[in-house]
């Protein structure tokens, strides 16, 4: 029980971290609370992204992934990064310019101000429904990781109550300052602990070279694509988890609320060009120990294959070390599960809520912010309690789900024809499908949101969800006249300062 | 002048980023190659190298190329943006559809 002791000493860390940041920075107006009041220097910027996306997903998820498939999965959340650097940089430029002249606060922001309110009210629902499987992945990963490092002392079921408990806990007492300086030592910690792992796995064989070696002997299928004769990573295949991760970044809440973070232009432009490359580096070895993990622990069949990361650590370190090696992993999957928590609760009171009580003052938002965090954690720890996704599947849904918005943030910024029934049309539509095929996968069995389908043209559901949503913005925007709100919103979003 | 010469930078750039992402995203150039180097599959090796171009791409862009917004223009831009948002009623005053 050393290792679930050492976890939850990190876990308490964080929690002082936390509000000690939280103490230091006098201000508590909704704008700390939520933004931090557009203060965070660059280094912070980068470790909080980069720790508010990389999870239990990059850790135990990606490593289970490629334990199943070989190195087809460097297309899933390393090499398909990079573009993020034009992309959020293209689609984000005047998030960070108008968000600053307008003080934006939430997601829904942009959306409202370009398409009025039914827009906004929608896209805190799309942001929950897509964050739901992803916070899944985030419960789901600390309960078996919780269970594996205690030698199924701790069942997986009270394993899913240890970390949302601690994030609720720090979350209430932190805000988002206090959880951007919690993030960024976590980053920086996880970051390190990936080097010892994968260090210390190539060493069990001899070096990289010889464990690959002996890795392609007994599995030679890990190294090819489909192309070559491999059972999976056809071409549509790596194109459709590729780009619906890609996309799906940039439409998360975290670029929204790092934009809004953001100090300095300067420091918006090093976050979202290093993001990638700090990706690239530390995901590329949870694959290759992933992958080397078939020789530690083989025999592994599933969502079994999730526990790889864990195991590979029992193996090759000492029990303390492995426990701080999987404490990275686990402080990861709490930095996203805050991050993700607490955009959510930041749209639902920006977005939603004020909507309904336009008079609300910032103790009242703050308040149920809190409430939304409360309830958010506590749905998904009830959905991750009989596992049978996988969590790198489950990752890849959430994000390919909130892919779909990408038409109403490009229109809002680059298309003066674009209209708020062509925005609300192919939101409602790109989620609707994305849902439908999840759900008639699981029916039958085919996984058919991730997987190409003969019927789909050889294409996954989220592609042909992804397609039918550009083809509705675009049609519906045409086939309908822009409204007050639209025509309005012109003068400030084709503003001739942003060309 | 200076504002057609960004214009076709800007495309150049468009291009370079369109065919890199393209090979980031799916190894349909170089997925059939054969053998391993260092360890790892030679396509994987050349998917890195590909990451590593657009990423040098990248920072030419938002370093070097002085298209990218800069601290020097953003109070200005800031500024009138904040003129244009007081002339431009936000949604919420009659927005609704």
């Amino acid at each position: 029980m050393l290792e679930i002791g050492i976890i939850t000493a990190i876990c308490l860390a964080s929690v002082l971290v936390s509000y000690a940041a939280f103490r230091r920075g006098a201000a508590r107006s909704a704008d700390d609370y939520f933004v931090a009041g557009s203060s965070l220097g660059y280094l912070v910027l980068i470790f909080s992204l980069l720790a508010s996306f990389v999870s239990a997903f990059a850790m135990f998820g990606i490593s289970g992934m490629a334990y199943r498939l070989g190195f087809g999965a460097l297309f899933v959340l390393t090499v398909n990064l990079i573009p993020l650097g034009f992309l959020w940089y293209f689609l984000h430029r005047k998030t960070l310019l108008i968000g600053r002249a307008r003080k934006w606060m939430s997601m829904g922001a942009p959306f409202g101000d370009r398409y009025g309110t039914t827009m906004r009210a929608i896209i805190p629902i799309v942001v929950l429904v897509a964050s739901i499987p992803y916070l899944v992945a985030q419960v789901q990963g600390i309960g078996i990781m919780i269970e594996t490092m205690s030698g199924h002392r701790v069942p997986y079921e009270v394993g899913l109550f240890f970390a949302p408990a601690f994030v609720a806990l720090y979350l209430i007492l932190g805000g988002m300052r206090g959880a951007a300086w919690v993030n960024t030592v976590q980053g920086i910690f996880f970051t390190v602990m990936v080097f010892v792992l994968f260090f210390a796995v190539m060493n069990e064989n001899g070096g990289f070279g010889p464990t690959m070696d002996l890795v392609q002997q007994k599995h030679p299928e890990l190294f090819k694509l489909a192309a070559q004769g491999g059972k999976a990573w056809s071409y549509p295949m790596i194109f459709g988890l590729a780009s619906a991760m890609c996309l799906g970044c940039v439409c998360f809440p975290q670029p929204y609320m790092h934009a809004y973070s953001s100090r300095s232009a300067k420091g918006f432009k090093v976050m979202i060009l290093v993001f990638g490359a700090i990706c690239v580096v530390v995901i590329s070895m949870t694959t290759m120990v992933g992958i080397s993990g078939r020789l530690l622990a083989p025999g592994l069949k599933g969502l079994e294959a999730d526990r790889v990361f864990g195991l590979a650590a029992g193996k090759t370190l000492p029990n303390w070390a492995a426990a701080l090696a999987v404490a990275g992993a686990f402080t990861a999957a709490m930095t996203t599960v805050i991050s993700v928590v607490f955009g959510n609760a930041s749209n639902l009171a920006n977005d939603l809520y004020k909507l309904v009580r336009p008079q609300a003052d910032t103790k009242e938002l703050v308040r149920l912010g809190r409430f939304c965090i409360a309830g958010i954690v506590a749905v998904c720890v009830l959905i991750a309690w009989i596992p049978n996704i996988p969590v790198a599947d489950l990752a890849i849904i959430a994000f390919g789900i909130m892919a779909v918005t990408i038409f109403p943030l490009w229109g809002a910024y680059y298309w003066r024809r674009a209209t708020r029934f062509g925005a609300i049309a192919s939101t409602l539509t790109g989620v609707a499908m994305n849902l439908a095929f999840l759900v008639w996968g699981l029916a039958n069995g085919t996984g058919m949101l991730l997987t190409p389908q003969p019927f789909l043209l050889h294409l996954n559901g989220f592609l042909v969800s992804f397609i039918v949503a550009g083809v509705v913005f675009f049609g519906v925007s045409l086939a309908t006249k822009p409204g007050a709100a639209e025509r309005k919103s012109l003068a400030l979003f084709f503003h001739p300062s942003l060309d | 002048m200076g504002r057609k010469r960004n214009a076709w930078t800007s495309r150049a750039f468009l291009g370079a980023f369109i065919v890199l992402t393209s090979l980031c995203w799916c190894p349909w150039a170089y997925g059939t190659l054969a053998g391993r180097v260092l360890g790892i599959p030679t396509w994987a090796v050349v998917a890195y190298g590909v990451a590593a171009a657009l990423f040098v791409l990248e920072w030419v862009y938002l370093f070097c190329s002085g298209l990218a917004v800069s601290d020097e223009e953003l109070p200005a831009i800031v500024s009138e943006l904040k003129a244009a948002a007081d002339d431009a009623a936000p949604a919420k005053e009659g927005a609704r559809c």
